[in-house]
């Protein structure tokens, strides 16, 4: 850390990291044992529902939120008793929290001013930063007199113009309508490359997370339950959870019977029977998996149709297909669960016709019914 | 309402007009009084609009009888008592609005505040008279200009917090904790943030104050005497001589409601808040 | 006028505030760390010096006669005499009486003055604007004022009512010097000035209660009194309730408009307890005795006033951590 960086906020990036983090509202455990290592420069994505305990997560990070157990590192320093303007932290909130009494300009250099920066500096990377995010012609105006897109562009103006060693993005698109939303997300993605500022983004767009981050992190019920790059995540979900909060529409997850029919490992659901593959059945003897049941999982897209039964797949009927111009959603009723199929634009399927659903057997995940865990690792067949 | 007959609307709209006139009648009667001269006052039956409009009832009360220094007291006493109440009461709101004390502390405190507004000021005046006579560090608080807008200040502080809460609490509580990010620290937020954004209920809020010190009674009754006597005491005091002079009388009403009317008028749109607790009225 | 609903439970409190995590730890200052208390002590030293200290005083007074001397007052305790010597004055149960016929007759006709009016006005008024902006002068009036203004049409030689009643071919009334009038006379004042207040705390809440129950009224074809007794009444009850006493906790102390009227006359005829220790206090200077007599108008207070804050603050939380 040098001198300039604390007199200044000219932050040098810093990684971030949580050391076995708790927070406790009264008698709920919002966020349980989080440990997270943030390398520098580096754009991770919270991810999950809401009231997963990613947003706390965030504001513990800016000390908004105070730590009831554990450790927050920026850098090396621990900041869990520091106050927010000492942890050279910049933020952009869901609703911007713009001052709506300030200008545009005044809101830019709000950061600038409480640090006391001479006022020839501070006009000048106000009026740098305003290109950047490209709001120079709007500067004498109030928040209230701008768009919503063009609020985003300050709140994150605002946030970079202070060169901060870490970036907090809490849900900084949602307040966009779709369109803009899309087009923003891009724009972010550039901004962060090119500042290589350590940047923690929390959201529950699933989108939003595969687009922008480095590594996403998952959490549900305050638990953290898996982090890596978002296309390892996406093809090797650690449970149950992380399987069906993934993609759009997100993974079939079937459960079934195991049982014997003919001395060949079998898969039973009300009214089927099916054969399972060889890969499978190894996989699950590999990882011990003692239990009758298992959960399949087959993500949409892996999932291929038939109208005949020459390739041995399992029966189902076809409950509703739907058109989305450059593909079909069909949605197949089989053994009392649905399964939803990602096919061809021109593949046929007719509501009520009664089809076959094949996978291969390497694109199966398969869990554990009772821990929801993932039982065994892929195999390429 | 749905299905407003034809008769409906008219007796509401008959009880508008009366309602008004009934209210305006008083204050009209006073105004139209005010300007009449000794003549025109007695003249039977008495006219309803003044004939010959004079200012000689305003010319004797202010410049013969030197009314306006009670003015100067009563502003005086008023604006140190507002000063007072907003600066102590904002402060408190802002921490009950915003900080969480310990064993429920912020309830208590404002619970306690607001039922020692309600106790009648009859009763604790009478041990701040006893104090106010007593020689403090050289000084006594009896029939000073100070003296009386620290308590006129102080049974207005409940207000104050009770409107300024309200104030608070409607400032989104994303936009003080970006200023703690950009750098500042809590009293910081308060100033360059909260007081900021609430100042139009501050300005209503002071005035609300402003007004109830300027009609207070009772405590300047007992309080003020020759040095710092307020407006409305001697207006009072008129009544007593045997000679009551009806047209200075009615001159002092206009001139003691003129400034609290125009300051209301300003207020008007938080004036609804301030009325649950009691108001101005007292 | 706003009109956002005026009862003390529904403003802004219901919701838990936001509040961030204390500043805490190094790099903090003791007094950033401790602001909340900073900000509230000036409002408990100011409660301490001007309401507990007083009120620990006048308990003391109460036991006591107390005598104005050089320097202040001379306080020689006499246990329960004055207590003893209230329960047997005349005038004291008189006060009693006077006040509370006055809290009474005030508070019903300017609750159901108040109430009628914003009824009869919520289905909408041409010129409401104007007309709740002119019932906002008599609220805001002073008190001297207003007592002024009545008090000139009051006189019984040139005031406007005795000429109304004289050209009517009735005779004068003297409405401020006839002892079973003179309160009665002044109850209308009253009732002119705190009548718009209810009106306005009423009026407010009506226009801001729900439609959906009215609507689901009107379909089921319900009558209009119906209607006013099982959906405005349950739904303006909290409010009402509020109104209520606080015009029962204000009309309690009434004190100004009689003292500049008439001084409580004639004679004592309109001694309310206010009144009363007031001339026990500041005219007779017996301390003690004026003590005692608001000790106990003190105690009957404190429960309304408690039982008004409690209502009033029903909804209250503090911030959420």
């Amino acid at each position: 850390m040098t001198a300039t960086q604390r007199s200044g906020g000219e932050g040098v990036s810093a990684p971030v990291s949580y050391r076995h983090v708790f927070k406790r509202f009264g008698g709920v455990t919002a966020v349980d044992d989080l440990s997270l290592e943030v390398a520098n420069g580096e754009m991770l994505v919270l991810l999950g529902p809401s009231g997963c305990g990613k947003t706390t997560s965030l504001r513990m990070l800016a000390g908004l939120e105070s730590i009831s157990a554990g450790e927050i590192r920026i850098g090396e320093r621990v900041v869990n008793h520091l106050p927010p303007r000492s942890r050279d932290i910049a933020m952009v909130f869901q609703s911007y929290a713009l001052y709506s009494h300030l200008s545009v300009y005044e809101n830019l250099a709000y950061p600038l001013r409480v640090r006391k920066l001479p006022k020839a500096e501070i006009d000048r990377r106000v009026r740098e930063v305003a290109d950047v995010v490209q709001i120079g012609e709007l500067l004498e105006r109030k928040p209230r007199a701008l768009s919503g897109g063009q609020r985003q562009r300050v709140a994150l103006g605002r946030a970079i113009i202070r060169r901060p060693s870490v970036f907090l993005m809490d849900e900084p698109l949602s307040n966009l309508d779709a369109k803009l939303r899309l087009h923003t997300r891009g724009e972010l993605k550039r901004f962060q490359r090119e500042l290589a500022t350590t940047t923690i983004y929390v959201t529950h767009d699933q989108a939003e997370a595969m687009t922008l981050a480095d590594r996403v992190a998952i959490m549900s019920k305050g638990v953290l339950q898996q982090v890596g790059p978002p296309k390892a995540v996406y093809a090797d979900p650690v449970n149950v959870f992380v399987a069906g909060f993934l993609g759009s529409p997100p993974m079939n997850l079937l459960r079934f019977d195991l049982t014997q029919a003919a001395g060949e490992p079998t898969l039973a659901a009300p009214g089927l029977v099916a054969p399972l593959a060889p890969s499978l059945a190894r996989r699950l003897r590999r990882a011990g998996h003692a239990g009758d049941t298992v959960i399949l999982g087959v993500r949409p897209e892996d999932v291929e149709l038939s109208r005949d039964d020459g390739h041995g797949g399992m029966p189902a009927e076809v409950f509703v297909v739907e058109d989305l111009g450059n593909e079909r959603l069909v949605t197949l009723a089989l053994g009392g669960q649905y399964a939803v199929a990602r096919v061809a634009a021109d593949a046929p399927a007719e509501m009520g016709e009664r089809m076959w659903l094949r996978f291969a057997p390497g694109k199966a995940h398969l869990f554990d019914p009772a821990t929801e865990a993932r039982i065994g690792e892929r195999e390429a067949d | 309402m749905v299905g407003e007959s034809r008769a409906q609307w008219w007796v509401k709209h008959a009880a508008v007009v009366l309602v008004t006139l009934l209210v305006l009648l008083p204050v009209y009667w006073m105004v139209n009084m005010s300007f009449k001269d000794k003549a025109e006052f007695v003249a039977r039956p008495p006219t309803l609009l003044v004939r010959k409009p004079t200012l000689d009832n305003y010319y004797d009360l202010l410049v013969t009888q030197r009314f306006y220094q009670y003015g100067v007291n009563s502003l005086v006493v008023a604006v140190m008592a507002a000063v007072l109440a907003v600066t102590v009461g904002t402060m408190a709101a802002y921490a009950l609005a915003r900080f969480r004390l310990p064993r429920n502390f912020n309830t208590h405190l404002l619970f306690t505040a607001l039922t020692v507004r309600m106790f009648p000021p009859v009763v604790t005046i009478i041990p701040i008279y006893a104090l106010y006579t007593k020689t403090w560090f050289g000084h006594r608080l009896i029939d000073t200009h100070v003296g009386l807008a620290l308590v006129h200040g102080f049974v207005e502080i409940p207000l104050v917090m009770w409107m300024m809460i309200g104030f608070f609490r409607d400032i989104p509580r994303d936009m003080e904790e970006a200023a703690l990010v950009d750098g500042d620290s809590r009293l910081a937020v308060l100033r360059k943030i909260a007081i900021p954004l609430a100042a139009p209920g501050l300005a209503a809020t002071f005035i609300l104050v402003f007004i109830s010190s300027w009609n207070e009674f009772l405590m300047a009754l007992i309080l003020t005497q020759s040095k710092s006597q307020t407006l409305p005491i001697a207006v009072a005091g008129q009544i007593t001589q045997y000679d009551i002079r009806y047209g200075n009388m009615m001159a002092a009403g206009v001139i003691t409601t003129l400034p609290v009317l125009v300051l209301a008028l300003l207020a008007q749109r938080h004036l609804t808040r301030g009325l649950a607790l009691g108001g101005v009225t007292g | 006028m706003a009109t956002a609903d005026p009862s003390l439970s529904r403003q802004h409190l219901d919701e838990p505030g936001p509040t961030a995590a204390p500043a805490a730890g190094e790099g903090v200052p003791w007094w950033e760390r401790n602001l909340a208390w900073l900000l509230v002590s000036p409002t408990i030293l100011l409660l301490v010096v001007f309401s507990l200290i007083p009120t620990v005083m006048l308990v003391r007074f109460a036991f006591s006669n107390v005598k104005l001397q050089r320097g202040g007052f001379g306080v020689d305790p006499t246990g329960f005499d004055n207590f003893v010597r209230a329960f047997g004055d005349p005038l004291v149960r008189d006060a009693v009486g006077i006040t509370l016929k006055w809290v009474a007759v005030v508070t019903t006709a300017e609750v159901l003055l108040g109430l009628a009016l914003a009824l009869l006005l919520a289905g909408g008024v041409r010129g409401r604007g104007v007309f709740t902006s002119l019932l906002i002068i008599p609220i805001i009036m002073p008190p001297v004022a207003v007592s002024v203004a009545w008090l000139f049409m009051y006189e019984p030689n040139f005031g406007v009512f005795n000429y109304l009643l004289n050209q009517a071919g009735l005779p004068s009334v003297r409405w401020l010097s006839d002892k079973s009038i003179a309160l009665y006379s002044m109850m209308a004042v009253d009732v002119w000035q705190a009548t718009p207040f209810v009106f306005l705390l009423l009026y407010a809440a009506i226009l801001s209660l729900p439609r959906d129950p009215y609507e689901a009224a009107a379909i089921d074809g319900a009558g209009r009194w119906h209607v006013f007794r099982t959906v405005t009444l349950p739904l303006l009850g909290p409010v009402l309730l509020v109104v209520v006493l606080l015009r029962l906790i204000d009309a309690a102390r009434a004190f100004d408009k009689i003292f500049v009227m008439t001084r409580g006359g004639p004679g004592t005829s309109a001694y309310t307890m206010t009144v009363t220790i007031y001339n026990e206090a500041f005219a007779k200077f017996d301390f003690g005795y004026a003590s005692a007599i608001s000790f106990l108008f003190q105690i009957v207070m404190v429960i309304v006033g408690t039982v008004y804050v409690r209502r009033a603050l029903a909804d209250y939380s503090a911030p959420a951590e």
